[in-house]
């Protein structure tokens, strides 16, 4: 049943614009229309505008615009309220919004640079797994560089033995080197790294990454069916779509750091979960930005969910270490092939980190060595 | 009763609104006001129990808006 509110008039010939607004919540679909209050003395005469616009002598609203603002919590409608007729005319707004899913409670520590939704498919290992960065507003550090992590969390199983799998798009300070980064662990202990996996990206125009450019991060497989992920291609795009950089690392036979020796097939794992977070380069960092803002995305061949937490089926129990003061927005409770989520760099605070409150660990990205970037075997 | 008027360069009104408590009534918005277009100004109105008793469309007819007191004031006939 439709709410009906407000006491309002609107003079003849007139256009009054309007703005609704309220907490952000995905599916959100708000219905408005205006009941009149007062006749309007009208013959129901219609027209079209020189554009074309067929309209009533009557009174009318124009379609709803929609504005995010900027730090992700309020979505604002705006609509415009017509009198088309010779008298004024008095009205009320009839509401009667529709929702979609529900949202997803956000974790414990927020939603913010490295604390965020995890997605899954029921535990089933994630096949075709596309993750990427669109920026819509220029991305900028003043310190600590930044990276992009899409961590991902093994599956579980007597001949799994790689918990977590980092793939990253990194850059150090003032620097305008990509790095394109596979990093592997068995463990969260520092000395449980396998491979740390270094290979130059692309060269940015400047330090900051133009609005209008996309990373993404495609999963490379075996062809046995099981999902195993053998690494990862990696593509920078500019504001025109034309690539200006292309990277693949596959893990199978860089080093191993736990042995020294060939990682082989026993050291790839499929992925049951996969978690976006952007944060400072590496070594834990916390990055400071100045402007930046945009969509991460993550498609597969399943129908993903949203988590709240790290899922049960999955055994790596942490998060990553670096940090920004960064923001994500909500999701909401769907299963869908791809998932879509809105970052923004929030300067509230001074540009202060975003800190993660829960218990997890904070598990730190290393630094690139020689070996990582293979100046050494 | 405070209203807020919506007016053009002459004063005269485009648009009147009594919003009201919101969560009361049922909206699920928290905010919601009028959006001044070009060439026209919003203005707070708080209005005598004798204005506030007449319907909205009386007002329109027989005042306009004192930019300078931010208050109705009666056309001239």
């Amino acid at each position: 049943m439709a709410s009906e509110w407000g006491s309002n008039s609107i003079a003849p010939g007139s256009t009054a614009g309007w703005y609704f607004s309220r907490p952000n919540l995905p599916g959100f679909l708000p219905v408005l229309q205006v009941m009149p209050l007062s006749p309007s003395f009208a013959n129901n005469d219609w027209e079209l505008t020189g554009g074309g616009y067929p309209y009533f002598n009557q009174l009318g609203i124009s379609t709803i615009w929609s504005e995010l603002s900027d730090d992700l919590a309020t979505a604002t409608y705006y609509m415009e309220v017509q009198n088309n007729s010779n008298n004024t005319i008095e009205y009320a707004f009839l509401e009667a919004d529709s929702y979609g899913p529900a949202l997803v409670a956000a974790p414990t520590g927020g939603l913010v640079s490295n604390s965020n939704y995890f997605l899954d498919a029921g535990g089933a290992p994630l096949t075709g797994v596309v993750a990427a960065i669109d920026f819509s507003v220029d991305f900028e550090s003043s310190a600590n560089g930044y990276s992009f992590q899409f961590n991902c969390y093994s599956t579980e199983g007597n001949a799994i033995t790689t918990e977590w799998q980092q793939y990253v798009i990194y850059a150090s300070p003032g620097s305008t080197q990509l790095w394109a980064r596979i990093d592997t662990w068995n463990g969260t202990a520092a000395a449980d790294e396998l491979n740390r996996i270094d290979q130059a990206l692309a060269n940015l125009p400047s330090t900051t990454i133009p609005a209008g450019y996309t990373f993404t991060i495609s999963l490379t497989y075996t062809n046995d069916g099981t999902g195993t992920v053998t690494g990862a291609t990696y593509d920078v795009t500019d504001e025109n779509g034309h690539s200006i950089g292309s990277t693949t690392i596959t893990i199978v036979p860089h080093i191993l750091r736990t042995t020294n020796h060939p990682a082989t097939s026993a050291n790839l794992a499929p992925i049951a979960a996969a978690s976006w977070n952007i944060g400072g380069d590496y070594g834990g960092n916390t990055a400071t930005l100045t402007s930046g803002a945009g969509i991460v995305t993550c498609s597969a061949d399943n129908g993903l969910s949203v988590s709240t937490n790290e899922p049960s089926y999955t055994d790596f129990d942490d998060g990553t270490a670096e940090n920004a003061n960064l923001i994500f927005g909500p999701l909401a409770e769907f299963s869908t092939t791809s998932v879509a989520q809105s970052f923004v760099v929030t300067t509230e605070g001074g540009n202060a980190p975003q800190i993660r409150r829960d218990g997890r660990g904070r598990h730190v990205l290393p630094a690139p060595d020689a070996a990582s970037i293979g100046t050494v075997d | 009763m405070n209203v807020t008027v919506v007016h053009d360069e002459h004063g005269e009104i485009v648009s009147i609104a009594k919003i009201g408590d919101l969560a009361k009534a049922g909206s699920k918005f928290t905010r919601v006001g009028l959006v001044p277009g070009a060439g026209q100004k919003a203005v707070d109105v708080e209005l005598s129990e004798e204005l506030a008793a007449r319907p909205l469309r009386e007002l329109h007819a027989g005042y306009k808006v004192d930019a300078t007191s931010a208050s109705l004031v009666r056309k001239e006939r």
